[in-house]
């Protein structure tokens, strides 16, 4: 696997002590790390917190690290079983909940647009989108990240998910539906 | 990283929804993100093993458990030892016998009055 995944060699480097690898593994994989977060909690404010503590945990798991699968896939495993933890908490915190500081504007977010208008509109749909995928089941939404923005396919998702391949296409399949009945006067 | 992957094999049908959820918002990392995690990597306590916590608790909870199984099992036997105190105490008084009160029943119903 690691002549194949240059980021599992960094991982066994990273086990083996060498710091420089660690950072070259967390310069590589951060936006991924964070946007992933963001997108299934719906948190911007947390989102780089969380990522802090999925790559101090990757750095502290790593004496565990076994490459058989690639590098993302277990990557993505501890950023799921640490968003179910979030999730955990605040419901038993829901004070601790910062959801509404996810509706102010993002003074990260890469608009690329000048227009005013142009601003607004796609605010408004990249928001509608942010709250679609909100709106599913945690696996499900999950799933859709991995799928859509990560491009992991449905055998590393099911790794991630703990769960089987059909199960993944069933989530995947649940999930559509749903995002085209919540999209449909986008699509 | 592939950030614009292609749709699996069954997404064939929805590649406009593909494409919209790919418009989705991106937030930018903020500058200085991996100084900062290793900063935090070297300052933060390993934390406690999640097993090690629970060990913990359990054993703080066992431990109360026993504590009030020990006073409710002394307070129980320092009750029966004080009943089984009365009730010998009880049993050493001099009662009269019914004959005695059989005997005395004439001085009792007035006779022994002039």
């Amino acid at each position: 696997m690691t002549a194949h995944d240059p980021d599992a060699a960094r991982m066994l480097r990273v086990r083996d002590g060498d710091e420089s690898a660690f950072r070259e593994l967390v310069e590589r994989h951060h936006r991924a790390v964070i946007n992933t977060i963001y997108r299934a909690t719906g948190d911007a404010a947390e989102a780089e917190d969380l990522a802090q503590r999925v790559f101090i945990q990757i750095y502290r798991s790593a004496h565990r690290y076994e490459p058989t699968s690639r590098f993302t896939t277990w990557m993505f495993t501890i950023v799921h079983n640490l968003i179910r933890n979030e999730y955990r908490r605040r419901n038993r915190h829901p004070t601790d909940s910062l959801e509404a500081l996810a509706a102010l504007p993002d003074l990260h977010t890469d608009l690329h647009a000048n227009d005013p208008a142009r601003e607004v509109a796609l605010n408004e749909l990249q928001q509608r989108i942010a709250d679609a995928i909100e709106s599913l089941p945690a696996n499900q939404r999950m799933a859709v990240i991995l799928a859509r923005y990560e491009g992991l396919s449905y055998d590393e998702i099911a790794r991630v998910l703990h769960c089987s391949v059909s199960a993944v296409k069933s989530l995947l399949h649940r999930a559509r539906e749903t995002l085209k009945t919540q999209l449909h006067p986008y699509l | 990283m592939n950030r614009n992957p292609q749709p699996p094999p069954d997404w064939e049908n929805d590649q406009p929804l593909w494409d919209l959820l790919g418009r989705a918002r991106e937030i930018e990392p903020s500058i200085g993100f991996t100084e900062r995690t290793l900063r935090r990597l070297h300052s933060e306590p390993v934390a406690t093993p999640q097993l090690a916590r629970w060990l913990w608790r359990w054993a703080l909870a066992g431990g109360l458990a026993i504590v009030a199984l020990m006073a409710s099992v002394g307070y129980r036997h320092t009750h029966a030892r004080q009943q089984a105190a009365l009730y010998a105490a009880v049993q050493q008084t001099d009662y009269p016998e019914d004959f005695d009160v059989i005997a005395a029943l004439h001085w009792i119903e007035g006779e022994h009055t002039p």
